[in-house]
């Protein structure tokens, strides 16, 4: 195993509710500008009013002309949204279906809902397991592996909210062990009533939009979507192709204390450990994509180990503008970290200046140029104590 | 390649011609290892693997880097289908403690829970290649020095749901509903070797195999605990050779050599 191996990222490609592909995404993160739409009730008492982020109808008819025509035929949302993703990484990578890298490559991606579509229809009667296409999470990645021509290991992590970067760093464990040099990796997330319902019941949904780390936030915006990045290793590497970034390291960790609140000490067990596997201290960070889901209990946490542990670096969050993708969100901090390097921009948090809770360093107005930006941090996190945390090194 | 010792196999499960889906007799001290408290909210898949992680293992008394990895095909769907037919009758009763225990890794939560477990931890889908995946990140997490420890949890409790899309593509394998536990600890006990190559022949039949016997079962419950029991019975300098097969010639086979039979030796390291 070579632990020294160099893993790059040579592709994006996103899907959300700014639209389908990097350029709409980028250009709403930068300009802070959300799409929330109300949530349709979808349960007797369910409250109206209730904000969410769709992906928008003409971006899902980009999309689903891009995906391949067995899932066009029998469009599932996760596949549609994954597979598109996919496509938009591995042309932005310069590679083709079926590439020579790409035909042993590890495909891994994160879900928390999957094909929530297909099951919540069978649970509710409203069609049969055939008509469904079926709903298991693994088809989420065999779709995708099927869409760029991969044979090689395929895998679907399922880590509620931070499952993006738990792929993440499970296919970039397999490309410094030797098992390929060429990794599609990402998370999506399709709109789940059985999610809708859920957070519905805990109350963290409501009419005020998400604002991460203000004073006044209250809500967390769920939303939908995909992000899918391209790794390759050093040796892998085509003449001509340009990374966006340098994949330091993507630490994983478990707080093993409640089901659904964060526990201060597990998340910040965690971004040390992020930091030591990739050899840097929290002095180093220019920039970090917080989780930022604009919960009291998230924000409280994590804008106390950034004020405390790391009051150098500019925070932004950007679910207060693409809404919180669930199991895809760190996908889509992943790919916002990665355009962040390339544009030497911190995109601002949605959030107004005066609002911003004592002490923290978060970038709100209009985008913060980093000429000299180095390294950057994104974070995931998930009920069940989940913690990833990704951090990319600046190499051009 | 990794190194390892194997501390414990454990496997929970249906007996073969069972009718598919709740194990008929659950484990008689299940309620003992586990208790009642949630039991209204959490699914037969939590509770299983609850109960292994909490029965064939020392119970540590803090909390530890240990590593968790559950591989399963279906996991917590019994749970996400209840929360929402539960929606639909409670409305706004609706109790809020369903949703931690819905979510498509409500099991890995409570063992991580359960155990006192802040290692790595994924709840992981590779179809029909799940048990070779899932020991490859398990023992991953002990050659990079992740942690000294590291469980998987194998397998499936089927719901109806899950049953109806087993068939969709059955591959002529039964679906029998069981767990396999196993804990692995640095050590040089044995050595694993992986190859993920795609495999020469489309045609292979998938599903698991130990050498050339196959397994019937689809769930991979059965042929890890199977495959992990003979490794203990290994001589040194003997192999044993799990294939799991997937459609479209995806294949993982995991080889697995005794190298000492010193399992008290905890200083192995993966290359």
């Amino acid at each position: 195993m070579n632990r020294a191996a160099r893993i790059f990222v040579t592709g994006l490609g996103v899907i959300s509710p700014a639209g389908a592909g990097t350029a709409p995404f980028w250009d709403d993160l930068c300009a802070a500008r959300n799409r929330f739409t109300d949530l349709t009730p979808l349960y007797p008492g369910m409250k109206e009013g209730m904000l969410g982020g769709r992906v928008p109808k003409d971006a899902w008819d980009i999309a689903l002309e891009q995906v391949r025509e067995q899932t066009r035929a029998r469009p599932r949302a996760a596949s549609v949204f994954a597979e598109y993703a996919a496509l938009e990484a591995l042309r932005d990578a310069g590679l083709e279906r079926g590439d020579d890298l790409v035909r042993d490559a590890v495909v891994c991606i994160g879900t928390s809902d999957g094909q929530a579509d297909a099951l919540e229809d069978l649970v509710a009667g409203r069609r049969d397991i055939a008509e469904t296409g079926g709903f298991s999470s693994y088809s989420v990645t065999t779709d995708v592996a099927a869409a760029v021509g991969a044979r090689g290991p395929a895998f679907t992590t399922q880590s509620t909210c931070a499952s993006a970067n738990v792929a993440v760093s499970s296919a970039m464990e397999m490309l410094r062990s030797g098992v390929a040099d060429t990794a599609v990796v990402g998370g999506c997330d399709p709109y789940s009533e059985k999610n809708i319902i859920g957070f519905s019941s805990l109350q963290t949904i409501g009419a005020q939009r998400c604002r991460p780390f203000s004073t006044d936030r209250r809500y967390v915006t769920p939303s939908e979507g995909a992000g899918v990045l391209v790794l390759q290793t050093e040796d892998a590497l085509r003449p001509g192709q340009r990374p966006y970034a340098e994949l330091l390291a993507t630490a994983i960790s478990n707080d093993a204390g409640h089901p659904t609140a964060p526990d201060r000490g597990g998340v910040e067990a965690c971004h040390r450990r992020a930091l030591a596997e990739a050899g840097i201290t929290a002095d180093d960070v220019d920039a970090i994509f917080a989780h930022g889901t604009g919960s009291r209990a998230n924000d409280t946490v994590e804008g106390g180990i950034f004020t405390e542990l790391y009051p150098r670096a500019a925070v932004t969050a950007i679910k207060g503008t693409v809404g919180h993708l669930m199991g895809a969100a760190g996908a889509a901090g992943a790919v916002a970290s990665c355009l962040t390097m390339r544009h030497r921009l911190v995109p601002p948090t949605a959030v107004d200046p005066e609002e911003v809770e004592g002490g923290l360093n978060l970038v709100t107005g209009a985008p913060l140029a980093l000429p000299r930006l180095r390294y950057v941090q994104s974070n995931a996190f998930g009920f069940g104590g989940n913690n990833a945390i990704s951090i990319f090194r600046n190499v051009a | 390649m990794f190194e390892f010792s194997l501390r414990q196999v454990a496997l929970c499960g249906q007996q073969p011609g069972e009718e598919p889906g709740e194990l008929a007799a659950p484990p008689s001290d299940l309620t003992a290892v586990i208790g009642t408290v949630g039991d209204q909210f959490r699914d037969s898949f939590t509770r299983l693997c609850l109960y292994l992680a909490r029965t064939h293992d020392e119970a540590p008394q803090t909390r530890t880097d240990d590593t968790v990895v559950i591989g399963t095909e279906y996991g917590n769907t019994e749970a996400l289908a209840r929360l929402q037919r539960r929606a639909e009758t409670d409305g706004r009763m609706l109790s809020a403690k369903h949703f931690p225990n819905a979510t498509s890794s409500s099991a890995s939560a409570f063992v991580n829970i359960g155990i006192g477990a802040t290692g790595r931890n994924l709840t992981l889908n590779g179809g029909l290649l799940t048990p070779v995946l899932a020991i490859w990140q398990a023992l991953l997490a002990l050659a990079v020095d992740r942690s000294s420890i590291s469980k998987v949890l194998i397998g499936d409790v089927y719901s109806p749901e899950a049953l109806l899309d087993a068939g969709l593509a059955s591959h002529g394998l039964r679906c029998r509903s069981g767990l396999t536990h196993a804990t692995f600890a640095r050590g040089t006990e044995f050595r694993a070797e992986f190859d993920f190559t795609p495999d020469d022949d489309e045609t292979a039949a998938p599903g698991g195999r130990i050498g050339s016997v196959p397994s019937e079962d689809r769930n991979g419950a059965f042929v890890t605990a199977e495959f992990l029991t003979s490794i203990r019975t290994l001589e040194v300098g003997e192999q044993a050779v799990l294939t799991c097969r997937g459609p479209l010639a995806r294949r993982g086979v995991l080889t697995v050599t005794r190298q000492t039979i010193d399992t008290a030796d905890h200083g192995g390291r993966g290359e």
